[in-house]
């Protein structure tokens, strides 16, 4: 393996900080799953031999992370308002748009059911079918029928903001 | 659902970074950090046994007191000594290291406390026995 752990972060990094904000909202609780995310990829950065792409390995290990951080919060869940609470961190003006529908999407994802959120920021991130099937652990053909699911339910939750 | 309103979501979720905390410098920086309270801790309670020393040779100190100090020092720098053995600190270069030296480093974090702890403690009963002892033999 050539690519050494800070080659991997500046290349994926952008990849594994949208698994982490589809998990968490802004603020306090994103930086703190951002870390720990981090530090799972740097603990198995060393066992990873390549048998998947490193992309896949990165995502896979930042997933279940990820998945253990949301299992924790169901158990001690937050005060809903907090959750809503926009980022205390200003955007600068020219981006401010962009980043608002960034965060929109990202809040939309929040809300879908595990297993199709999973699914979803895996495509979204542009993984084949094959691959997500290997990183969440399904066949191929539930990928299929979770995204198809996935897709329909983040419309129909985009369109019901709208209205 | 259609494949420009995918496309449009896979442009935005693409666009979408944020800033990731840098691990490894995090961790190289408690392990400097640990390596920095070391070296004060021991160069202040050498500094701390020279003074004694000097202070009961040279000076018109107490030399119990400055005994006791010393053996207070002592113990303390010895009880540091005991409790961070093993914990490798050289060894942070790799990840698992470095994650297994930062839980190390609180284990003994939280056992030097304990150690101060009762360390001061029994200077304090020390010093309190010691004074009671002056005060009855002065007051003879």
């Amino acid at each position: 393996m050539g690519a050494t752990f800070d080659d991997a972060v500046r290349e994926h990094g952008p990849a594994l900080w949208r698994v982490v904000a589809s998990y968490a909202p802004p603020g306090a609780e994103r930086d703190d799953l951002a870390q720990d995310v981090l530090l799972a990829v740097w603990q198995a950065f060393e066992r990873f031999r390549g048998e998947s792409s490193l992309k896949t390995s990165l995502l896979r290990v930042a997933h279940n992370r990820c998945l253990t951080h949301a299992w924790k919060r169901s158990r001690s869940p937050l005060p809903a308002e907090l959750d809503a609470m926009p980022d205390p961190r200003p955007a600068p003006d020219e981006q401010a748009a962009t980043h608002q529908q960034r965060e929109r999407l990202l809040r939309h994802l929040r809300v879908l059911p595990l297993g199709q959120r999973q699914v979803l920021t895996l495509a979204l991130e542009g993984l084949p079918h094959l691959e997500i099937a290997a990183i969440v652990g399904i066949t191929v053909e539930n990928v299929a029928v979770r995204l198809g699911r996935a897709r329909e339910a983040l419309r129909r939750s985009l369109e019901e903001e709208k209205r | 659902m259609n494949d420009t309103e995918w496309d449009s979501w896979r442009a935005s979720w693409a666009d979408s970074q944020g800033p990731l905390p840098d691990v490894r410098t995090a961790a190289a920086k408690q392990a400097s950090r640990h390596r920095r309270a070391n070296w004060m801790l021991f160069a202040l309670l050498g500094g701390g046994a020279l003074v004694n020393v000097w202070a009961a040779a040279f000076e018109d100190a107490d030399v119990v007191v400055c005994v006791g100090l010393l053996i207070w020092g002592t113990a303390v720098a010895l009880g540091v000594a005991w409790i961070q053995r093993g914990i490798h600190l050289q060894k942070t270069a790799g990840p698992r290291d470095a994650v297994a030296f930062l839980d190390r480093r609180l284990r003994v974090e939280r056992q030097a406390a304990q150690l101060f702890r009762w360390a001061y403690a029994a200077g304090i009963v020390a010093t309190g026995i010691y004074l009671e002892i002056c005060s009855e033999t002065s007051g003879r």
